[in-house]
């Protein structure tokens, strides 16, 4: 406790130098979340789903519905869960996107042009588009809920809409409630045909403005439990196959041949996926390598340089300090206290500036996310700066005598 | 003079570690200067790459089966009016025969296609203006009605017309071009070696065969992307090759934003850095700056030995940095920052330079004034410290 107090006094007397101290430490701090935030923009993306690219199986994307081409009927019909699970007996779990067979209407039941996708639970646990406004689906919704895109129809979250499930026997009218809002070009699971494989095509980046149909997406699950029989969702947009580790490779690749029989589609084995994946993330980390080594470079210099500062000021008081009963060992100790409690104020200035600084009109474009590697980052960088808080004097006490620094 | 190079040998003998770590900061703050123009710039770049990308369709024509003029011309008939109407530049290009041999044999066709009228894209008519070294450009009466004008390109030894348009030349200022004898209205400073022609004059059986360009006044929307490959597939089957629809990627857009808030942030912690550093210089420099007033020396004079001294300093240092960051720029950051290397010229170098200096008399300024507005004994009291 005694320590702590000198620290604190110690500190309190030379304020300005700690306080400059504090905020370059803060600075560093910010600017080290917005650089780790910048490297996981694109994991983001990839994280979600890398167990399931990391296991056995493939992913399908279409270009819109899964159709059964029968060819002896001269006729496409419908391919529902069941039907579409029967396909791939082998595979231990297919998680899709929907295409459900609905009508739009408005207040004065006028028919409005929509897309419609539904997708499966897990889809909607594993990862969340970005949204402007409201909160993304449920998964164990009570009543039926949407989450749209931007529209022309004046259609916002808490907006309750009629729609119709067509085709059916005992077409069924849902009150279906808006819980949601995209953001123009946000990353949805729905699935995009072309010619990447890798973890990009299971994102669609969907906007209105280029789209000009709304977008909605809902709940396979709620859509089922609440319609039953009385509603068809046709798989399409997106599916992945997942099989046992101990399948033998033929038979995926048997089951990835047998996708052409429904309709256009484009099959990609998750190790292909995964490897382009990994080719992709490496080389976008590549390209913001020379801004993070910079900024490292910058970092210890910075760190360095304040931490040589505040020894070099220190220095003197150590001297008193050793004359009056105090080890340089102590001394060593008062001045890490010191480097934390600067530290530690830093900590929760850049906590502060951090979640300010996103929400300030002239800084909306930053994009910060907190996972566990911003925070890795952020420890590092103080632990670094206490490990050197340590050395330096270490250095500077270690070569001067008490006698040496009163004198000088 | 003296009395800075005193100073700064006192402070090589007493405050070496202090003296290190300054010339290193000034030397990586240079960089980081220089380095954080050169991102800002090159992602600002990128940004609005990605926006123009959005708002344009390159089209691949398929050698084997190139299109002719009257082709291409009923195609943009089956158009609608909407996707005739968002987009605001056709270009096309195809092989000219009297041109063949040269650098550049492909005859360039740029219109706007609305109304059933055709007319010059204002944009191009604009920039082609600029750079004409004489005469004018081709109106959209002309390009409407299909007269026989052209806008040809002139030598770049400054007199006449280019080699290869002199070959098609059949008067004073006329050319003969598909068998037709055009006018010359203009002579353009730059631009590629073909004259510039209106669409409507071209011969039906003219083929284009190099590439298709299609800019719009927004971004490229579903429908008209669909109207545009659905009437190639059925008029043009096999000549085109669509790419995908561009589709707008946010998360790069927002690593860009995020780097260009970096480029700005490192500049401010290098500045605090610099601030920080000069701070305590000063600091420690109190009884020097006591003993020095007490001998009779003035503000004034202190004033410009100390600027003196941490510009003497600090100029060379930051040249070096400049000049190794120059040398980092040409090995290493050119392929990692397309956009970077054609941000600088000698005049940026200049004014980063010239902005830091400025900065650090100011900073400094600030500084040493403060110090000097203390009386001699409080000085004194702070310097022994």
């Amino acid at each position: 406790m005694t320590f702590f107090k000198t620290a604190w006094r110690s500190l309190c007397r030379n304020l300005w130098m700690n306080v400059f101290a504090c905020l370059q430490l803060c600075a560093a701090l910010v600017v080290t979340a917005v650089m780790v935030s910048s490297l996981s923009i694109r994991y983001a993306a990839y994280k979600p789903f890398s167990d399931y690219l990391n296991g056995k199986g493939f992913l399908l994307t279409y270009g819109g519905m899964a159709q059964f081409i029968d060819t002896d009927a001269q006729q496409v019909r419908v391919v529902q869960k069941e039907d579409f699970a029967s396909q791939f007996p082998e595979a231990s779990g297919i998680v899709s996107c929907y295409i459900p067979f609905l009508d739009f209407h408005n207040s004065e039941s006028e028919n409005m042009n929509a897309k419609a996708i539904s997708l499966d639970d897990e889809l909607i646990k594993r990862t969340q588009p970005s949204l402007i406004e409201g909160r993304w689906l449920q998964t164990e919704a009570n009543a039926v809920e949407a989450v749209i895109s931007e529209n022309s129809f004046g259609w916002n979250v808490g907006d309750m809409i009629q729609v119709k499930t067509v085709l059916v026997d005992k077409p069924q009218v849902l009150q279906v409630k808006i819980v949601g809002k995209l953001k123009e070009g946000a990353k949805v699971p729905i699935g995009q045909i072309g010619d990447t494989t890798d973890y990009n095509q299971i994102y669609y980046p969907y906007s209105f403005a280029i789209e000009q149909i709304p977008l909605m997406l809902f709940s396979y699950s709620t859509l089922q439990n609440t319609c039953g029989t009385d509603i068809i969702q046709n798989v399409g947009n997106l599916s992945f196959m997942m099989y046992p580790d101990s399948t033998d490779d033929s038979k995926i690749a048997e089951d990835m041949q047998k996708t052409n029989t429904f309709g256009l589609c484009s099959c990609t084995n998750f190790t292909d996926c995964l490897q382009s994946s990994r080719v992709y993330l490496k080389r976008e980390l590549y390209n913001l390598l020379p801004v993070a080594i910079l900024l490292l470079t910058l970092n210890l210099v910075s760190t360095i340089s304040s931490t040589a500062l505040s020894v070099r000021r220190r220095l003197h008081d150590y001297a008193i300090f050793y004359i009056t009963g105090l080890r340089w060992k102590s001394c060593l100790w008062i001045n890490f206290l010191q480097s934390a409690i600067v530290a530690i104020l830093s900590i929760v200035l850049s906590m502060i500036a951090i979640m300010i600084l996103p929400h300030i009109a002239a800084m909306e474009t930053l994009t910060l996310i907190w996972n566990a590697w911003l925070v890795c980052a952020e420890l590092g960088f103080i632990i670094v700066n206490l490990i050197v808080s340590i050395i330096m004097p270490l250095w500077a006490i270690g070569s001067h005598t008490p006698r040496e620094i009163l004198t000088k | 003079m003296k009395q800075v190079l005193k100073s700064m040998k006192s402070m090589m003998q007493h405050e070496k570690l202090i003296l290190l770590v300054m010339c290193i900061c000034v030397f990586i703050t240079s960089i980081v200067l220089n380095f954080a123009y050169g991102l800002y710039q090159n992602y600002n770049r990128e940004k609005a790459e990605a926006s123009i990308e959005l708002q344009e369709i390159d089209i691949e024509i398929n050698p084997a089966s190139p299109i002719s003029k009257a082709k291409l011309t009923e195609y943009l008939n089956a158009l609608s009016e909407d996707t005739l109407i968002s987009i605001s530049l056709w270009f096309i290009a195809g092989e000219l025969p009297e041109f063949k041999d040269t650098k550049y044999p492909w005859l360039d066709s740029r219109f706007v296609y609305q109304n059933g009228e055709f007319r010059i894209p204002d944009e191009f008519r604009e920039n082609k203006t600029k750079f004409l070294r004489s005469g004018r450009m081709i109106t959209n009466e002309e390009e409407g009605a299909g007269d026989y004008v052209a806008v040809v390109a002139g030598n770049p030894d400054g007199n006449g017309w280019n080699p290869p348009t002199e070959l098609i030349r059949a008067g004073e200022n006329e050319i003969k071009l598909f068998g037709q004898t055009y006018s010359v209205v203009g002579v353009s400073e730059r631009g590629g070696f073909s004259p510039i022609v209106p669409f409507r004059t071209i011969p039906d059986d003219f083929q284009y065969n190099d590439v298709m360009t299609i800019e719009f006044e927004n971004a490229v929307t579903r429908r008209v992307y669909d109207d545009l490959k659905n009437n190639a597939d059925t008029i043009l089957p096999g000549s085109l090759s669509f790419p995908k629809l561009n589709l707008p990627d946010e998360d790069a857009i927002s690593i860009y934003n995020n780097i260009i808030w970096i480029s700005f942030l490192i500049s401010v912690l290098s500045i605090l850095n610099f601030a920080m550093l000069y701070h305590f210089v000063l600091q420690s420099r109190g009884r020097n700056l006591a003993i020095l007033r007490i001998c009779g020396c003035t503000k004034w004079r202190t004033f410009c030995t100390y600027l003196s001294e941490c510009l003497i300093v600090t100029i060379p240092l930051f040249l070096a940095g400049t000049t190794v960051f120059r040398w980092l720029l040409n090995r290493v950051f050119d392929d990692i920052f397309p956009y970077m290397s054609e941000s600088y010229s000698e005049k940026v170098y200049i004014i980063i330079f010239v902005g830091y200096l400025l900065l650090t008399v100011i900073l400094l300024s600030i500084m040493i004034l403060r110090y000097l507005k203390q009386s001699i004994l409080q000085g004194w009291k702070e310097g022994k410290q």
